[in-house]
């Protein structure tokens, strides 16, 4: 699986194709990277200099301190260790349930089992906006607003990660759990010992997306909790917008710099894992 | 089987059944927890909202008026429904073959063992990271009518500068191309891995045969590729036709409501308007287009896709 | 081995996590949420904190809600579960505060440990009410004034200590301010643009042309009065007739502003500090009223209000001391220093302090004076949002030549009458 073959249909490489090709690609990155650029760029900016008429990329002077303005605005410390919290334990409870799930799907029979998947499937499709209302109504009844559970419970599962997993189980040989039965072992000891280890990539691209999109998350948040040291860091980014006053933009964007990090960071370590992950899943469809 | 019988076991014709329920029994202890979590927030709600949809509610009232399926029928006669509907789907159209074609093209420059492939994925993927509110603010400023990166590039080619969010004919091209910047890197990298797993063997034989460049593209590498492709097209749709945090820090739907989309819409009758009854039947209609429109591209599939 | 572990560990940090132990449960803790960010959240906080160390026996706890709307939505989301807060600077506060869950402070201001009713400025009484009745009490209000660049005045031969006073005075300076600086044949300076929400400036119009928004029973809109039509006609010519200012581009009006890219502009008094800061000296600020329309000046006042939800009477009490202190006479001329809004009170400018601050920052002088001889207050009713987005919508269509403004605004009334006579009675 893991040749890397050039299978390009194409002549052998000459230099000057080479370049043509480095040049391309690299005129593409550039398009991709650059919003970031800016953003960086104005998080080091000085207010006055955020909106002048020809574009500045250089700040003319670099005021270092807008991140410790941003960080002293709101209690981002306690935002951090809050999105830390829920985002990791949701995306431990979606792999662990997750898996379960999938492999139930992937190697069992049951009845029931088609509609079944089609109904976990049919959720990838529903609006959030659908569900917020009476989720949140449900988190009151529970006495559950403003706390870890709201933040956490609900999404303990998600069908995005039940498919991959699924599509990966798939492409695993059946002999291996033959193999397995014949040693008489359960299917949970398999599951544990042997599936899941060789399952890593996949996991590793179900995880990334399941903390991503859960670090990012901001009007569930919102909506659940009521008080600051429950608030996580994408509400935390409100702080900058004021009503009829003005955006703070550089302290906002150097917010947002540090909001972006850390997930940037886990992607940068974890990337070959996840492209991995990402690739092997998207071959069967 | 002659194992079984071997080691003392009762017969297949009885062992059977009772392995079939063992096999069950496992399954559903293995689904239980997940579906237990969907049962609770994700299956109880949709019916709440279902039942909301058949009412008329503002969140405040104690009493929920039961109005069967006038929302329903409200919603057909709703000229900005329609509009929204118009809008998602081209917001779709515009977006997701772009992001396919340039993806494509991408993947197939990667593929072409040059050093540094780490580097230009990690660049072309970047973007999937960010957090939309985070990013929209800066892609607002590259379209900004007077200051903007976007009309300087113009500028560069002689093209005089758009008003882009400000203008009801451009708006949308300009929430199109920020799309296609989001989501490129994660199709080139299904694509990179779809190419990757198209074996040497193929070229070889057709070159020996004589064929062109372009011909082995079509004859091969799109046929093979298709997996990849139908992977990718199902999952845009589902996310475009979902598409919300842009729409709601960049335009708020508008100029003239030409950014209004189906997400948006709802949002505004449900957290702006509090017309919880006819937000949710909104919601309903919508996730049968998205139910349907994947229906027919599994249906498609049967017939159109190869695997190995 | 490790499934199971990670289960367990998983297990474990949620329940502990649930078990987050809640502070101060000695004295008593009050939950106060406000909808300000920025610059003006962060005066509120320190308010807030101020009010802790004078007040042993009491903490308050303020949490920022968000924008307007944010906090909007999470205030309805939160009377439907039975958690509101034990008070908010919130938006629409009387329609809150006249529901289920939520309480009046008139018997508190009214009784014994209460305030000078005739103090706060009439105009803020009627903006804090509902259906007649007082509900919430007035903090940080604002009205829409008209800011303008005393350079580019000088710069187009316009006197800047004269600024336009008439509508035909605005069409006259905005035209002689709108220019093609660089030649491209584009116009990248404009006379006149508008920051934010457009209904808030319409009103203005509206009630300079003698019109009014609504019945005063709040039973039917009547912006579409021939007074409306043709105020909105007057919009449409700036942008269409005299090209003195931009279609559809309020979101980025301050910008242009500040940047030396633009005459004249209207945003709220309450923005006066921001704009300061981010023009940062480069041209010297003026500010002044809207002009006066064929009835004279007048402008609608916005902002939020202090409300009160229904706690036990201990809690209303403490809630209410803490509205009581905010708009002591002293604070409330301390938060109008800082931020910019007006001063609630008569005696609040009177104080030493806003009076040297307004000796110091003759800008600030424009607001209190704008709503003592001319601002309204719009009645309060549930389809504010509603007929305020259809008269967005309305006033948006007539700039892109889409529609006439008696069409346009026809079609907004007609959707919020609609909804009106949906209204629960």
């Amino acid at each position: 699986m893991n040749r890397l073959v050039a299978v390009a249909p194409l002549p052998t490489l000459r230099t000057g194709r080479r370049a043509v090709i480095h040049l391309l690609l690299l005129g593409g990155a550039a398009l991709m990277i650059f919003p970031f650029i800016w953003m960086i760029s104005t998080s080091l900016k000085d207010i006055g200099e955020v909106f002048t008429v020809a574009p500045k990329w250089i700040p003319s002077v670099l005021r270092f301190d807008n991140y410790a303005a941003a960080w002293r605005a709101a209690p981002f410390g306690r935002f951090y260790l809050n999105s830390i919290i829920v985002a990791v334990a949701v995306t431990l409870s979606q792999l662990t349930l997750g898996a379960l799930a999938a492999y139930a799907f992937a190697r069992l029979q049951f009845p029931g089992k088609d509609a079944l998947f089609l109904l976990f499937l049919g959720t990838m499709m529903i609006p959030d906006q659908i569900t917020m209302i009476p989720a949140f109504l449900l988190m009151s009844w529970l006495k559950w607003t403003n706390t870890y559970y709201a933040l956490i419970v609900p999404n303990m599962v998600g069908a995005f990660g039940i498919f991959l997993l699924r599509q990966f189980f798939l492409t695993l040989p059946r002999e291996l759990e033959d193999a397995a039965k014949i040693d008489g072992c359960s299917r949970l000891t398999f599951f544990r010992l042997v599936l899941l280890p060789l399952s890593k990539p996949a996991l590793a691209a179900v995880g990334i997306f399941t903390f991503l999109h859960n670090w990012n998350s901001y009007l569930w948040p919102l909506i659940v909790t009521s008080t600051t040291s429950m608030r996580t860091l994408p509400v935390g980014l409100r702080f900058f917008v004021a009503q009829e006053g003005a955006t703070q933009w550089t302290l906002l964007m150097a917010a947002s710099v540090f909001v972006m990090a850390p997930v940037l960071l886990v992607f940068l370590l974890a990337q070959r894992y996840f492209i991995e992950g990402v690739s092997i899943t998207g071959l069967k469809g | 089987m002659a194992v079984a019988r071997e080691a003392g076991l009762p017969s297949p014709a009885v062992l059977r059944p009772w392995l079939r329920l063992q096999e069950a029994l496992a399954a559903y202890v293995f689904l239980a927890p997940a579906a237990l979590i969907f049962a609770a927030f994700i299956i109880f709600p949709v019916l709440f909202s279902f039942y909301l949809s058949l009412t008329r509610w503002n969140l405040l009232e104690p009493r929920k008026a039961f109005v069967g399926l006038e929302n329903y029928l409200t919603l057909l006669r709703d000229p900005v429904f329609s509009r929204a509907l118009l809008n998602t789907l081209y917001f779709a159209a515009g977006s997701i073959p772009l992001s396919m074609v340039l993806a494509l093209a991408v993947a197939l420059l990667l593929n072409q063992k040059v050093r540094g492939m780490a580097a230009y994925r990690v660049a072309y993927f970047s973007p999937m990271v960010t957090s939309t509110v985070a990013i929209a603010v800066v892609w607002m400023w590259i379209f900004d009518p007077y200051n903007g990166v976007a009309n300087y590039a113009l500028s560069l080619v002689g093209v005089p500068p758009l008003r882009w969010l400000f203008d009801p004919g451009w708006a949308m091209p300009a929430l199109i191309i920020m799309r296609v910047w989001q989501t490129l890197g994660y199709n080139v990298v299904v694509y990179l891995a779809g190419l990757q797993n198209v074996p040497e063997t193929y070229y070889e034989a057709a070159r020996i045969d004589g064929a062109s460049p372009w011909s082995l593209f079509r004859s091969i590498t799109l046929p093979l590729l298709s997996p990849s492709t139908f992977f990718i097209l199902v999952m845009s749709i589902i996310s475009s036709f979902q598409v919300f945090a842009q729409i709601h820090v960049m335009t708020q739907g508008g100029p003239l409501q030409s950014t209004t989309v189906i997400v948006y819409y709802i949002y505004q009758h449900a957290f702006e308007g509090y017309r919880m009854g006819y937000s949710s039947a909104m919601a309903f209609v919508l996730f049968a287009v998205i139910f349907s429109l994947t229906l027919v591209q599994m249906k498609w599939v049967q017939r159109r896709v190869h695997y190995e | 081995m490790r499934a199971v572990r990670v289960v367990l560990v998983l297990a474990l940090v949620v329940l502990v996590a649930g078990v987050v132990p809640t502070r101060g449960q000695q004295r008593m803790n009050l939950q106060f949420w406000y909808s300000l960010g920025g610059l003006d959240g962060q005066v509120v906080a320190e308010m807030v904190n101020k009010f802790d160390a004078e007040h042993p026996d009491i903490v308050v706890e303020g949490v920022f809600t968000g924008s307007y709307p944010d906090t909007a939505r999470k205030v309805i989301a939160a009377l439907a579960a039975k958690t509101a807060p034990d008070l908010g600077l919130i938006p629409a506060g009387p329609l809150w505060a006249s529901q289920k869950g939520g309480t009046s402070i008139l018997p508190y201001a009214r009784g014994p440990n209460g305030i000078d009713m005739r103090d706060v400025f009439e105009v803020f009484w009627e903006y804090n009410s509902y259906q007649g009745q007082v509900y919430t009490m007035p903090f940080n209000n604002s009205v829409p004034l008209m800011y303008y660049n005393k350079d580019l005045f000088k710069k187009a031969g316009l006197d800047p200590n004269r600024p336009p006073a008439t509508w035909e005075e605005l069409v006259r300076y905005a035209r002689a301010l709108t220019r093609d600086v660089n030649a491209d044949g584009r116009i990248d300076q404009w006379g006149l643009n508008m920051h934010g929400g457009k209904h808030w400036y319409f009103e203005g119009f509206l009630y300079q042309n003698g019109g009014r928004y609504i019945t005063s029973d709040t039973s039917r809109v009547i912006f579409d009065s021939p007074a409306g039509v043709e105020a909105l006609q007057f919009w449409s010519d700036l942008v269409r007739r005299h090209k003195v200012m931009p279609p559809g581009e309020q979101a980025i009006a301050s910008r242009q502003f500040v940047t030396g890219q633009l005459g004249m502009l209207f945003r709220s008094s309450g923005g006066l500090a921001s704009l300061l800061r981010e023009i940062g000296g480069r041209f010297e600020l003026g500010a002044a009223p809207l002009p006066a329309g064929p009835k004279g000046r007048a402008v609608t006042i916005g902002g939020a209000m202090l409300v009160m939800f229904e706690t036990t009477r201990e809690r209303q009490q403490a809630a209410w001391e803490l509205i009581k202190w905010m708009t002591e006479p002293l604070n409330a001329a301390e938060w109008a220093t800082k931020t910019g809004y007006i001063p609630i009170r008569r005696s609040a400018i009177r104080t030493a302090r806003y009076q040297e601050f307004l000796a110091a920052n003759p800008l600030y002088r424009v607001a209190p004076e704008v709503v003592r001889d001319h601002g309204y207050a719009k009645p309060q009713y549930w389809e504010i949002g509603t007929a305020d987005e259809a008269v967005q919508q309305a006033i948006e269509q007539v700039e892109f030549g889409r529609a006439t403004p008696e069409a346009a605004l026809r079609g907004a009334a007609a959707k919020v009458n609609a909804e009106i006579k949906q209204r629960p009675q």
